[in-house]
């Protein structure tokens, strides 16, 4: 299966899993539903250490996390060319 | 100064039309990402200590992919930057790897591939600086690392023949 075949595919079973309710489980779920995804469709083991492209897609990393400017609640998660933010839907009191 | 500050530094006065971020990691030791962008056109750099430079600059550049390209220092990395920013080309990701570079992709060490194989890990050192392997030394490699070694002859028309290996041993 082709990288953006296994990214729609990712992207629909995130849609379809039950919502998470802490920054943690967020990035948990991300990097569970990706890992699976790619455990059975892209034939590469999973190797998140070597930085270079090995045909497989790789949850961001917990060594990218970075602040976002005026948003303290909110984490960003970098990857080459992507940025991923976490954050929770409801405001706080 | 760090390599990433200096890059940074070297690339703002070279570029001064460009917008270049940089953002430091929240850990300890994590790694820098820095962006830059022009019109139509975008740079991903990520270092980290130790480990070097990753770039990115292919507009295919999937969600979730490595670099497609490494190096080790600023003095290595800076030179192609340039040339990618300059001339708005992509990065090109890797078609072939060298044997060490394949060895650590599957996550293995030079120790455990000579342990697999009953020799030493100087071996193993060797052999993946050399640029000339008997078959059957590349074929153990191969196994040793969970793979098969399967030679192709490919042909200014682009076809492509497996060649069946057996009989004498030859050297490629």
């Amino acid at each position: 299966m082709d990288k953006y075949a296994r990214l729609q595919l990712f992207y629909e079973r995130l849609q379809a899993a039950p919502a998470a309710s802490t920054q943690d489980e967020s990035y948990a779920l991300l990097c569970d539903t990706l890992n699976e995804v790619e455990d059975e469709h892209s034939g590469v083991p999973n190797n998140p250490l070597n930085w270079l492209t090995d045909g497989r897609l790789y949850p961001p990393q917990t060594d990218r996390v970075y602040a976002v400017d005026g948003f303290p609640e909110v984490l960003r998660y970098n990857s080459f060319r992507h940025d991923t933010y976490i954050a929770s839907n409801v405001p706080s009191k | 100064m760090n390599e990433i500050r200096q890059m940074q530094r070297f690339l703002l006065r070279a570029f001064s039309t460009a917008r270049i971020t940089l953002d430091e990691p929240l850990v300890k030791d994590g790694v820098w990402s820095l962006n830059l962008f022009l019109t139509d056109y975008h740079l991903a750099v990520a270092w980290q200590a130790g480990r070097g430079f990753g770039i990115a600059s292919n507009d295919s550049h999937g969600y979730g992919e490595g670099a497609d390209e490494v190096y080790e220092d600023l003095d290595s990395a800076l030179p192609r930057i340039v040339e990618l920013i300059t001339y708005r080309r992509p990065t090109v990701p890797p078609k072939s790897v060298r044997l060490k570079d394949l060895r650590e992709q599957l996550g293995l060490s030079q120790e455990e591939v000579a342990r697999r194989l009953g020799k030493k890990q100087s071996s193993i050192s060797r052999a993946e600086a050399r640029s000339d392997f008997h078959v059957s030394t590349l074929q153990e490699i191969a196994q040793a690392l969970g793979g098969r070694l399967v030679v192709k002859m490919v042909f200014p028309d682009a076809s492509e023949k497996e060649l069946k290996l057996g009989g004498n041993e030859e050297a490629i």
